[in-house]
């Protein structure tokens, strides 16, 4: 009974000395933990954890409390998560993920930040911004915002007497053809011109299908089944089952593997591939993807944080701290140097990026747009009809004219549910 | 011979006793002591059936039933849900993939389980003689069951790989080319039917060695008196003393092939072109992907009614056939 006595009067006047000196600390000094959840479980988790960390030493009032689990693992909990009042304060998803999120209530608009002052939208990757709009407000912060570029392996280019990357996509075709070495039923030493991933990865398809004035929505109605698209799919599927540019079937990881072996000429992806290009010894540089007759077009990428829609006034402080924090000059400098994206702030100097020329390569991509905006049946389409499809006729079960049209109308179905 | 057999007859006869006697009352001392013999008996095992039922009721029952009524409704995986009926099972009769799903499952079924169980057997019959080094070949042959089935999908992966994988590398190079390997919408199957039966076999092979071992010797040397050897007797001795096992490992061989789903969703993803899409794979990508619980609850429940099909089946089957000794 004594000790309870003192230990209540010790914790009274703890509290009394603590509030006096705190000044404008208001309530309690226990500083508020937040979660935060996200997917960067590659060779970039380094850089994010650093971050965090930097920002959980940098000041005492928050707590980043951070869970970094495989995109699908995430994918499989983060909404029963919500459900159960046991969501993340803040997690990171792909912004194609948004329109989803938002209808189902469990985020919420961040716009207050931006007029807070505390974070500039003008200085941000306007493609983010847009993809993380939905009714009108702002629900995201940029995490990370990059298009896709075209990888070109010197050496080969080398050796097939070429010197500069493609300027035009016919240019690329032909480049492709001229890098391919390739005899039926060698498939272990074979070299392709121009590995193209048709699931698993970027979406580079639909670049491919943009260039030359196809798409997959892209439009009211979906363009998928449109003529220009049967044209598309037809020029390139050309290229892969007559000329063999690329094997059929390829997987992200596959393709990215085929690179590295330095048996690809050529290879649409993101920045985080290249460190593993690099400890795989590529001589490889980096270009824009090449405009096709119909334009220039690359893949836009782009994860964003959001705001737990339960998350509390002081949660949601706390999290204010932390999105300001990430998109700072200097932490951005450090995500562009360390992991090859571009930073999200225009206001980063290019010289302060000069030591990853990843990065600074990536920041002068043309074109870059989303695949499958705004569509909350974006993975039904993409899963369902989008890439069984590209799969059958590069496999010759069926030519685009016979296959794509109906492939049009079952996303217009799609569409209309 | 079992304890309900025999407390059937008396429970009967007491029946009868008591209705002979007509309104006369019956003793009533052994009435009592019976029927608190009986109330204590049923609470023991009400006891022990207890803990067992309990996790039972609240991971699989409940789940089960919660999923059937949410196969009636428009639930997606979070907020509110519409009863819609039978809308659903509608949708999956018409939908294609759905049929494709399971056709890949039955078809994968087919191959694998009686293939799986064949080869188990052979291997449990020659482990189980005297061979060099024959708990090494059983621990070897039993590992994969023990592994994480989708790590080892990763690693059978990489081997298949038609363009970087060593398996296929080796195999052309002794002039065996796989051609596109797992890419290829023909051999995408095969390769992961083949992963599967390569992880099934140790267990099932463990469970026929359990079963050879319990055939009791006195059986098998009167055979061997009797002149059977060989083949004969395998045929005339062992594989009808086997039958409990058999009919064990065939069911959950069965049920295992019903539930693939791991090697597909690492090796292939269910394609090229859904060829390799499961039932459980499609589960998986309604529920989880597109987030429509409702309508993947209503998959589960065909799956649900097709095992049960399956498996009631099979226990009608080998209940005639059931040997004790």
């Amino acid at each position: 009974m004594r000790t309870r006595i003192l230990a209540l009067t010790t914790a009274a006047a703890l509290t009394a000395a603590l509030t006096s000196c705190g000044g404008t600390e208001a309530g309690s000094d226990e500083p508020v933990t937040i979660s935060f959840w996200n997917t960067y479980t590659a060779s970039n988790r380094p850089t994010v954890e650093k971050i965090v960390d930097d920002f959980n030493a940098s000041q005492s009032a928050v707590v980043v409390e951070m869970t970094i689990q495989p995109g699908d693992v995430q994918a499989q909990k983060l909404l029963p998560a919500y459900s159960a009042g046991e969501g993340p304060t803040i997690a990171a998803i792909d912004a194609s993920q948004v329109p989803e999120f938002a209808s189902l209530g469990v985020i919420q608009p961040v716009d207050d930040l931006y007029e807070s002052g505390k974070l500039d939208a003008s200085q941000l990757p306007e493609a983010s911004l847009a993809a993380t709009e939905y009714e009108g407000a702002q629900y995201g912060v940029p995490m990370m915002a990059t298009p896709t570029m075209l990888y070109y392996n010197k050496s080969l280019f080398e050796q097939a007497g070429l010197s500069e990357p493609p300027s035009t996509m016919d240019e690329l075709a032909e480049y492709a053809k001229q890098l391919t070495q390739y005899a039926p039923g060698a498939e272990a030493t074979n070299v392709h011109g121009f590995a193209i991933a048709d699931s698993a990865a970027p979406p580079v398809w639909a670049a491919l299908l943009w260039s030359r004035g196809g798409g997959v929505v892209d439009g009211d109605p979906a363009t998928f089944g449109d003529p220009a698209t049967v044209e598309a799919m037809g020029y390139w599927n050309d290229l892969i089952q007559v000329d063999h540019i690329s094997p059929v079937g390829l997987g992200g990881v596959e393709a990215d593997a085929l690179f590295a072996a330095g048996r690809a000429g050529m290879l649409i992806n993101g920045p985080w591939a290249s460190a593993g290009f690099t400890e795989a010894g590529v001589d490889y540089g980096v270009a824009p993807v090449p405009a096709g007759p119909a334009g220039q077009f690359t893949i836009a990428i782009s994860s964003n944080m959001h705001l737990n829609a339960e998350a509390t006034e002081e949660e949601a402080a706390a999290a204010y701290d932390f999105f300001a924090h990430w998109n700072s000059e200097e932490q951005q400098t450090t995500w562009a140097t360390s992991t090859g994206f571009p930073p999200n702030l225009t206001t980063i100097d290019e010289a302060a990026l000069a030591e990853n020329p990843t990065s600074l390569a990536f920041s002068k991509a043309v074109g870059a747009r989303f695949y499958l905006q705004g569509l909350q049946q974006a993975a039904a389409i993409d899963s369902g009809v989008v890439i069984p499809t590209i799969q059958r006729v590069t496999n010759g079960e069926g030519t685009p004219q016979e296959l794509l049209p109906a492939a049009g109308a079952q996303i217009e179905e799609l569409l209309s549910e | 011979m079992s304890a309900p057999q025999r407390l059937l007859p008396r429970r009967s006869e007491r029946t009868i006793t008591a209705t002979l006697a007509g309104p006369r009352p019956v003793p009533r001392v052994r009435v009592l002591r019976r029927s608190s013999i009986q109330r204590r008996r049923t609470r023991t095992a009400a006891a022990f059936l207890a803990p067992a039922s309990l996790v039972l009721g609240v991971f699989v029952l409940y789940p089960m039933l919660d999923a059937l009524r949410a196969s009636f409704t428009d639930a997606r995986i979070i907020g509110p849900a519409d009863w819609v009926g039978l809308a659903n099972y509608a949708e999956l009769l018409a939908d294609d993939r759905f049929w494709n799903a399971l056709w890949n499952t039955a078809l994968y079924a087919v191959v694998t389980a009686p293939l799986s169980v064949a080869i188990a057997l052979g291997l449990a019959l020659m482990l189980n003689r005297a061979v060099p080094a024959r708990l090494l070949f059983r621990a070897i042959i039993f590992f994969p069951f023990v592994t994480s089935l989708s790590l080892v999908s990763i690693a059978w992966a990489f081997l298949f790989d038609p363009q970087v994988g060593t398996a296929a590398a080796w195999l052309s190079q002794v002039g065996l080319p796989i051609g596109n390997g797992i890419n290829d919408p023909q051999w995408a199957m095969p390769a992961v039917m083949l992963v599967g039966i390569w992880r099934n076999i140790g267990f099932f092979m463990v469970m026929f060695l359990a079963g050879l071992q319990s055939i009791p010797r006195e059986l098998k040397e009167a055979a061997a008196v009797d002149g059977a050897a060989g083949f004969r007797h395998f045929r005339t001795m062992t594989w009808p003393l086997l039958a409990n096992t058999t009919m064990f490992v065939v069911v959950i061989a069965a049920i295992f092939a019903f539930q693939a789903f791991d090697q597909m969703y690492v090796m292939t993803g269910g394609g090229p072109f859904f060829s390799t899409e499961t039932l459980v794979m499609y589960i998986y990508d309604t529920g989880f992907e597109q987030y429509r619980t409702g309508y993947a609850s209503a998959v589960s429940w065909a799956l649900v009614l097709v095992v049960l099909t399956i498996s009631i089946g099979q226990l009608w089957y080998f209940r005639k056939r059931a040997v004790q000794y």
